[in-house]
């Protein structure tokens, strides 16, 4: 699994260890992301199969936990498969956004930004959409990690700065990631 | 004695064991069963939360009369008239085009096989109806 | 001439139904996995639907169902943003967003995640509070117009 993979599958092997065949009803998953494909439905006993789950990755990070009801006709208790898959996050900031309590000393935050993927990718640009908070970048390990200093102006009055940070990863379509900064 | 034939005492004993087995499974989770009901919209919450409880234990006290001689036919005639109930809320669903294995996204799973859910409940009836139809006792 | 055998019959049948009813009845008690009775009930975040209809468009409203279904049809104004195009979509959500503003997700019905994914990420990953998931979802809402 990388953090631009598409898609992740699993393969669930199965065999009809009674003695008279047995179909399979229904397979159900947990969400729309996740698709079960089966050769066909009946298994004759000491026949074997086995069920495809096709996980969508779309824009999911983090550990991902989908499972898949399996009802046949020689029971009413479903089985359920469980597919867990571990996406690493192409760009982790830690904390994943900064937030200032109203009244207390205007500090400089600190976000660690590391970078999970092999490849080394480059924060190209950096934006806040709100002069009260002011950002530094500073590039501790050329492609793999950076740290974010944020200054807010006061924190006097509310306000959320949105920080936009530009990479030039993957090239065929860069990712654009956001980092909020709060005083609340 | 004019008794229940051999066929219908056996009978009577698998069923049982069924209908133990899948009541038992039900009213351990009702809020399994809960969810199930709903998927069907045919009932209002309050009533379909009644249903979750009640049905469970209807299958457990039926099987187990099943086994008893003097209940059996009382017990066979109850779970028929639930087997009746089952039958007409898939052909609704199935009418309805509703999908009833689905969760809520309706993506590419295989959808609920209605003939084989229906028919499983039609063999249930039959055998249920094999029993009520056995020789009455003399008195 | 009344036969005493449907009498008989009758009474056991009652007493086969109360059994059920005593059983049923001790289930409810004490099963751990007890459904809630009374659906007003909360859950962590969530919103009402007349809670939230009366909140308006004061709140960003947000629609975690897939695109099709997003497409086919949905609450006035929402904002698509779901898990299979997070990245896609969650730039047009921060635009919209303003501090204090709050963020009610919905998704198909009472059952469905997809909403409290969403709701969990904007909380967790953006620091936006006053997230709620609408209770219901786009079932419940649409069962309201009629």
């Amino acid at each position: 699994m990388t953090a631009l993979s598409q898609e992740a599958n699993a393969s669930f092997a199965f065999t009809n260890t009674g003695d008279t065949p047995v179909s399979i009803t229904a397979i159900t998953s947990s969400c729309g992301c996740t698709t079960a494909e089966l050769e066909k439905k009946t298994y004759a006993p000491g026949e074997s199969g086995e069920i495809v789950a096709k996980f969508k990755i779309g824009g999911r990070q983090g550990l991902q936990t989908k499972t898949i009801q399996v009802k046949t006709d020689d029971s009413d208790t479903p089985t359920v498969l469980t597919m867990k898959t571990l996406i690493p996050k192409l760009l982790d900031l830690q904390p994943a956004f900064v937030a200032w309590k109203r009244g207390v000393a205007p500090d400089a935050r600190t976000v660690i930004a590391r970078i999970g993927a092999d490849e080394a990718v480059h924060i190209t640009k950096i934006e806040t959409d709100n002069p009260a908070v002011q950002v530094q970048l500073e590039e501790t390990e050329p492609g793999k990690t950076y740290r974010l200093t944020l200054f807010p102006d006061s924190t006097d009055e509310s306000l959320t700065a949105r920080i936009t940070l530009s990479t030039d990863f993957p090239r065929e379509k860069p990712r654009t990631f956001y980092l909020l900064a709060h005083v609340k | 004695m004019a008794g229940a034939s051999k066929v219908a005492v056996a009978w009577a004993w698998v069923l049982g064991a069924l209908f133990i087995y899948a009541g038992a499974l039900k009213f351990w989770r009702p809020d399994l069963l809960l969810a199930d009901i709903e998927s069907y919209h045919l009932l209002p919450y309050r009533l379909a939360y009644l249903w979750s409880y009640f049905l469970p234990a209807l299958e457990i006290v039926g099987g187990v009369a099943l086994y008893h001689h003097a209940w059996r036919k009382v017990a066979a005639g109850l779970l028929l008239a639930l087997c009746v109930i089952f039958i007409l809320a898939l052909l609704s669903a199935w009418a309805r085009g509703l999908d009833i294995s689905c969760g809520c996204f309706g993506g590419a799973e295989t959808k609920a096989n209605y003939p084989v859910l229906i028919g499983r409940d039609l063999l249930l009836a039959a055998g249920l109806g094999w029993i009520l139809r056995g020789r009455v006792q003399a008195p | 001439m009344i036969s005493s055998a449907p009498r008989v019959a009758g009474l056991r049948l009652a007493g086969l139904l109360c059994l059920s009813v005593v059983l049923a009845s001790a289930n409810a008690w004490l099963n751990p996995h007890r459904p809630a009775w009374n659906l007003d009930v909360l859950a962590e975040g969530e919103i009402a639907l007349t809670d939230a209809m009366a909140v308006g468009d004061t709140a960003l409203w947000i629609d975690a169902r897939p695109e099709t279904q997003y497409r086919a049809g949905r609450i006035g104004g929402a904002l698509p943003l779901n898990e299979d195009d997070w990245n896609g979509q969650i730039q047009r959500v921060l635009e919209q967003w303003r501090p204090g503003r709050r963020v009610i997700v919905y998704c198909s019905s009472q059952q469905c995640q997809a909403s409290h994914d969403v709701a969990r990420r904007l909380r967790e990953e953006m620091g936006m509070e006053e997230v709620y998931t609408l209770k219901g979802g786009w079932e419940a809402w649409l069962a309201h117009q009629k």
